[in-house]
């Protein structure tokens, strides 16, 4: 899912409760925030206007229920490699 | 307040007026107290998590009384979702803090009389489950910290309470007014006692009519006049007062604690008695509570975690880690904390609806889990003092170690591998020491051994809960065993 020229996206981040995470997920989100501050808008589930959600999951369990998002998109970041997937997405 | 900081936790409690004692004197100011401040820092965690978005899925929940978002250590669980998340929190903060973080007590006491309340009622038409409800949306509006009492003193375990010698070796009604009821007993090894604005009182066993005094069960505020705590002590306990951030506490932030709670002549009002004289109904209250109790031991999951982590990196340190025997005593302890989780899991997934609504854990599962709790820590322990070395044990102070006059051959001498600096390895060795003979063993040992019963009382409930006949059978069918036993 690509952005559309000239408007920054903006997803609302929803993290799993981080039981027994496999990554720093609050680490890797930094990270996106940082390299995409001039193509991405992150924003919290309570924002209004976000356009997506990005759930960010400690583990392959992904015990995180989106299923009343279902009219936006929804990305999911398992691990790292998943960010460095998105950000390229968005690029 | 739906959900309270951890600053507003902190704040609420120092207006609290408990009498503590501790080392014969009374305490005034308990939250800063060295020897208390480490615990009430872990409690404090379990509000500070609620209002971290990358914890709140599992550290909120939405109330099914009031519909608001609600801190899960007050919440009732609503579906098997609910219950695997208890697990996962529990998980999730041992880990945090490595050690006994008490906040689960009072949580699995308003779950287990969120059930019983409603069975009394249907039994007797009694109104406790509306009392309950009432207490529940106090606690959940407020956010409050419950210390889960039901342990009682027990004198001679061979004796029922009416025949003990002295009847105050189980908590019991001493006199029955128009607004309340007078009770007299003490309740032993409470965990975060202190650190509790309430204090949520059960029977500790089944009893029968004539223990029909002993039956009762009630919640109060925790600073109502007779109520006097007594805190326990802890092997190591006065490192704490060495100051903050001294190496040799090891776990430098959190800790746990248990105290006794003397109710010298209580008033209980009517209207926070959850129970009273239903002594058919006092075993039912203990083996909720005990289920949900052994199911909270997925502290020790977390707890474990802290300590593979420490031996993995004394491993490091000592130049070890590499080594064959090394790497799969490693491996070895995290098999024994995953089989832990294993069961902490499984109970919660296999839970089932009760009569009130309340989910509840399946109880086989659930004693099957604790008795592995009484076990495994063990081992675990036992792993990580193989690979510290004795020096967990032998280190000097770090007074010395400051001393300029012989600190310097300890950094010399305690140096392992080059690459880490000496203080490095010590602080992971006083860690290690700390969770296995300091005063976080008390938690992630004896805890582990004692607290929520016995081994022995999880194993009367496996006894109970299997069904034997029925794998006799299936054992008779495949061997060709036809007839059927009378
Ligand atoms: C660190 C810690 C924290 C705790 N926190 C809490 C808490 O927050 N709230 C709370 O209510 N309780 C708490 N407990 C109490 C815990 O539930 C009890 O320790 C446990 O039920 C065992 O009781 P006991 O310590 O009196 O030991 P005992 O009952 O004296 O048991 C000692 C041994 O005697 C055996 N035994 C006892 N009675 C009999 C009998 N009648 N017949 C045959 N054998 C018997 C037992 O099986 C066991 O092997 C905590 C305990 C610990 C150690
Ligand atoms: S020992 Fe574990 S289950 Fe018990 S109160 Fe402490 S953290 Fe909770």
């Amino acid at each position: 899912m690509r952005h559309k020229k000239g408007r920054k996206i903006k997803p609302g981040i929803k993290y799993c409760g981080g039981c027994n995470p496999k990554y720093d997920r609050a680490d890797v989100v930094k990270k996106m925030q940082h390299v995409l501050k001039d193509k991405v808008d992150f924003g919290s589930l309570e924002d209004e206007e976000i356009s997506g959600i990005l759930v960010v999951v400690g583990c392959e369990t992904a015990c995180v229920d989106a299923s009343r998002f279902k009219k936006i998109p929804i990305w999911v970041i398992t691990q790292p490699g998943d960010a460095e997937k998105f950000i390229c997405d968005m690029k | 307040m739906p959900m309270m900081t951890s600053q507003q936790y902190e704040d609420s409690l120092r207006k609290l007026n408990l009498v503590v004692y501790m080392f014969g004197e009374r305490i005034k100011n308990v939250v800063d107290n060295p020897i208390i401040r480490p615990s009430m820092n872990a409690v404090a965690l379990t509000y500070e998590l609620a209002h971290r978005p990358e914890y709140e899925d599992i550290m909120t929940a939405t109330s099914h009384v009031t519909g608001k978002k609600i801190n899960r250590f007050t919440h009732i669980h609503q579906n098997n979702g609910d219950l695997v998340k208890k697990s996962k929190m529990g998980r999730l903060i041992g880990a945090q803090t490595g050690c006994c973080f008490q906040r689960c007590v009072g949580m699995d006491a308003l779950n287990a009389l969120s059930i019983n309340t409603y069975n009394i009622d249907a039994k007797y038409c009694t109104k406790y489950h509306e009392r309950f409800i009432d207490y529940l949306k106090y606690v959940q509006e407020n956010d409050l910290t419950c210390d889960g009492a039901m342990t009682d003193p027990k004198g001679d375990r061979s004796l029922p309470p009416h025949k003990q010698s002295d009847p105050d070796m189980f908590m019991h009604v001493v006199e029955e007014k128009k607004k309340g009821i007078i009770v007299r007993g003490a309740k032993v090894h409470q965990t975060g006692a202190v650190n509790s604005h309430e204090i949520i009182v059960m029977p500790t066993i089944s009893m029968r009519e004539a223990d029909r005094d002993f039956a009762i069960s009630f919640a109060l505020p925790s600073d109502t006049e007779g109520i006097i705590y007594i805190m326990g002590r802890q092997s190591c306990d006065t490192r704490k007062m060495e100051g903050p951030g001294n190496i040799d506490q090891g776990n430098t932030l959190y800790g746990g604690h248990e105290a006794m709670v003397i109710f010298d002549n209580v008033f209980v009002p009517w209207e926070r008695v959850f129970m009273y004289k239903e002594y058919d109904f006092a075993g039912e209250l203990v083996e909720q509570f005990a289920s949900y109790h052994r199911q909270s031991y997925a502290c020790k999951v977390g707890v474990g975690d802290v300590l593979i982590g420490a031996t993995q990196a004394i491993a490091k340190y000592n130049g070890v880690e590499m080594a064959s025997h090394v790497r799969d005593k490693i491996i070895e302890m995290n098999h024994l904390n995953e089989t832990l989780y294993c069961g902490c899991i499984a109970c919660a997934s296999e839970g089932h609806k009760e009569a009130s609504g309340t989910y509840a854990v399946d109880t086989l599962l659930a004693n099957v889990h604790k008795q592995n709790v009484t076990r495994f820590p063990f081992e675990i322990a036992r792993l990580a003092q193989d690979i510290a070395g004795g020096l967990m044990v032998t280190l000097p102070s770090q007074k010395d170690y400051d001393c300029p006059e012989i600190g310097k051959w300890m950094d010399k001498y305690f140096r392992g591998n080059a690459e880490y600096p000496t203080e490095e390895r010590m602080r992971i060795l006083r860690l290690i020491e700390n969770m296995t003979l300091g005063t976080a063993a008390v938690g992630y040992l004896t805890e582990s051994m004692h607290g929520a019963g016995s081994p022995q009382a999880q194993r009367i409930m496996i006894a109970r809960q299997v069904n034997l006949d029925e794998k006799e059978k299936l054992a008779k069918k495949l061997c060709g065993i036809k007839k059927e036993e009378k």
